[in-house]
């Protein structure tokens, strides 16, 4: 679809991985996959849990919310300086999440044990050994009400866990708040699943060859560009599902078209295309094309932080020299589960600090 | 203001009062509840201290849906329960199977199922040792195919688009009790904006198990109160004692309103506004204020389609129930506008 009304711009990013949280360390040397410690045959990039800043957060959050709600707060964090430069009511600042469900076996390990024990007083053993609190940690959508709360964002929501396109229906969503007035500013967060043996386990998981990571993004897009820097505007964006593998082809197609067609944009008019080249689809729809790989490739398959950790990638990299000073990027994505999105970005080098 | 005029053609539900939204319609209008004595299926013998909620009545289901493939499909309860409102809903709107095609799915999936015996495979042999996703991993084939472990939460907004053959966005909302307003509320925006046709929003959920209302007991939410017996339910009594669970799915069909009149539907109601905020007060409570219901209110009345001619009022989905003292998180305010259609036949207000 076409961003209508008010343009939206990228004003900052805000990136973890297993390469660090700078946009640029993804172009450059990232380690190696390693084994899971659940199951060693599997490699993954499993990434040790950021510490909050506890200037911004309370020292139970630290405490209480499990690693992939702690990874998003450290993302929000890094842009909390950004929002409050740009002085806005909390009311016109949205906040829109792309959050995994919490998916390991239970997150008290205590009230686990305990059942173990006593296997024929599965209630007592739960009731004695469950924090208080235990239920907002399985509650994923917790992380938004913290983010809410330290980065004073009280404008419209939404929060979505559709596994890898999540990220994408969080960013149209927010894109659209913003272009629709209801907001002058959005928030957008996310983060990969746990690596947990759900991850591998569950249905429509993937290959068993897909090596998973950890990580976060966030993206803050306001009415302006950002002072320093290339000024990216959302310029487009669709997204389809793939019911039948039959319509695969069409569906895709589809989604290319409405993502190009707000700019009166080909493919061939796009000279940055970022997708998974080994995705079958998308490799028959753009072998002619040049593609860029995506960050699957050097810091793994990050779910539903997946999309905007590409987003951010893009901008990271010196582009004057190679693509112009004005151009646009395409981010095209297919998920295992059948969702297909594309996000259309123009990137002007030009109007730097404009 | 948009010129694009919304409204709900088909419906559904399952709830505690039956399988069919007209059944639990009329029952509510008789000021009937669905609540009964209810415990948990993996305590056994042992005493919970919820003895009341407002389960699915499975001897309620009607002849033609028993062979609906939600029973033969491996899903977790809240997914089976919201593929058939899905279903009844998409059957209720009149719509041939060819107008799917380009049509969203947006659904509120609620909390996962977790299942004890799992949680007992991540357990060692030696007692001595820590429990552990290797012993898990180690039992994989005796992990419960219709538990969390192998059921992601967009499990339901896939199948339902599986089933109809939807190749618009398909969207799993995550926001709590606000969910299921949310899905709505996007699916209004979404037609209205003309990304797609056609949409069908709504939610599910379960949280009918140890695991879960354990959790909620302990969050001091759920009602342990026993001495009202299924009468317990009374949110604005100086003795409400928190809430009482139920399960359940419910979903509606969006789409143009000269579209629904064109086919010679009959909507059911306009959707004219939607609007949602965070007020983010504390994680357990909404501000005293009022302040993230005053925004989403007035984010639903300034987004509205069309301007009222007869008295209306937005009709919120605050993510609090009712009878409980504290509130589930996060702080989230959706809650949409809506009047009576053209040709009403009746209206359910609750998202």
């Amino acid at each position: 679809m076409p961003c209508a009304n008010r343009a939206v711009y990228l004003h900052a990013q805000a990136v973890l991985n297993v390469a660090g949280d700078e946009p640029a360390a993804l172009r450059g040397e990232t380690p190696a996959p390693r084994p899971l410690s659940f199951d060693p045959a599997r490699l993954a990039h499993a990434l040790a849990t950021p510490r909050l800043p506890t200037d911004r957060f309370d020292r139970k959050i630290q405490r209480s919310v499990e690693p992939q709600g702690l990874r998003l707060l450290y993302c929000a964090a890094r842009l909390a300086r950004a929002l409050h430069a740009l002085d806005l009511p909390p009311e016109r600042v949205a906040l829109c999440a792309a959050i995994p469900e919490v998916d390991a076996p239970s997150p008290c390990w205590d009230a686990v044990e305990a059942m173990g024990r006593q296997p024929e007083r599965p209630v007592a053993g739960l009731l004695a050994n469950t924090p208080p609190l235990h239920a907002l940690t399985l509650l994923n959508s917790s992380v938004m009400a913290y983010v809410a709360e330290a980065l004073h964002c009280n404008g419209p929501m939404g929060g979505y866990c559709s596994q890898a396109n999540a990220g994408l229906d969080a960013l149209i969503e927010a894109v659209l708040q913003v272009a629709e007035d209801n907001a002058d500013a959005a928030l957008v967060i996310s983060s990969s699943p746990n690596l947990t043996p759900a991850l591998y386990l569950r249905d429509g998981a993937g290959p068993r060859e897909t090596v998973h990571g950890e990580g976060a993004a966030a993206l803050l897009l306001a009415t302006a560009p950002a002072a320093s820097g290339p000024r990216v505007r959302i310029a487009g964006h669709a997204r389809g599902y793939i019911a039948s593998a039959e319509r695969a082809e069409a569906v895709l197609r589809q989604v290319l078209d409405q993502a190009l067609q707000g700019e009166r944009l080909a493919l061939s008019d796009v000279r940055r295309i970022v997708a998974d080249r080994h995705d079958p689809l998308l490799a028959e729809l753009l072998r002619d094309a040049p593609v860029q790989a995506g960050s699957r490739c050097a810091v793994g398959e990050l779910g539903a932080s997946g999309l905007l950790t590409d987003l951010a990638c893009v901008l990271a990299e010196p582009s004057t020299e190679v693509w112009g000073e004005s151009h646009y990027a395409l981010l095209l994505s297919h998920t295992a589960a059948g969702h297909v999105g594309a996000v259309l970005l123009a990137i002007d080098e030009q109007e730097k600090g404009a | 203001m948009s010129a694009t005029r919304i409204v709900i053609t088909g419906m559904g539900a399952v709830t505690g009062f039956g399988f069919e939204w007209a059944r639990m319609w009329s029952d509510m209008l008789e000021g009937a509840h669905c609540i009964r004595p209810w415990h948990p299926d993996e305590s056994g013998e042992e005493s919970f201290p919820v003895r009341f909620a407002a389960p699915v009545d499975l001897s309620r289901l009607p002849a033609y849906l028993e062979d609906h493939p939600a029973w033969r499909t491996p899903l977790e309860t809240r997914s089976r329960y919201g593929w058939i409102a899905a279903s009844q809903a998409a059957r209720d709107s009149g719509l041939d199977a060819a107008a799917w095609r380009n049509a969203a799915v947006l659904c509120a999936s609620g909390a996962p199922q977790h299942v004890v015996a799992d949680m007992r495979l991540t357990l060692p042999e030696n007692p001595q040792e820590r429990p552990d996703g290797s012993h898990l991993v180690r039992r994989a084939e005796r992990v419960a195919h219709d538990g969390s472990l192998r059921q992601g939460n967009d499990r339901l907004a896939r199948v339902i688009a599986d089933h109809l053959g939807c190749e618009g966005p398909v969207i799993n909302v995550s926001s709590a009790c606000a969910g299921a307003a949310q899905a709505i509320g996007n699916a209004f925006h979404m037609i209205r904006r003309g990304e797609v046709a056609l949409a069908i929003a709504g939610g599910a959920d379960s949280v009918l198990n140890l695991d879960t209302m354990g959790a909620l007991y302990l969050l001091g939410a759920a009602s342990g109160e026993q001495r009202w017996g299924a009468d317990l339910c009374r949110p604005f009594d100086r003795d409400r004692s928190g809430l009482i669970a139920g399960e359940g799915g419910g979903f509606v069909v969006l789409e143009r309103l000269e579209h629904a009149l064109a086919r010679g539907a009959t909507p059911y109601a306009e959707v004219i506004g939607y609007g949602s905020s965070l007020d983010a007060y504390k994680v357990t409570a909404p501000g005293p204020q009022g302040r993230g219901r005053r925004a989403c209110a007035s984010a639903s009345i300034a987004a509205r389609t069309v301007t009222p001619t007869r008295p209306w009022r937005p009709t919120p989905n605050w993510c609090r129930t009712a009878a409980a003292n504290t509130a589930w998180t996060p702080r989230a305010w959706p809650g949409g506008c809506c009047r009576n259609g053209p040709r009403t036949r009746s209206w359910c207000s609750r998202a």
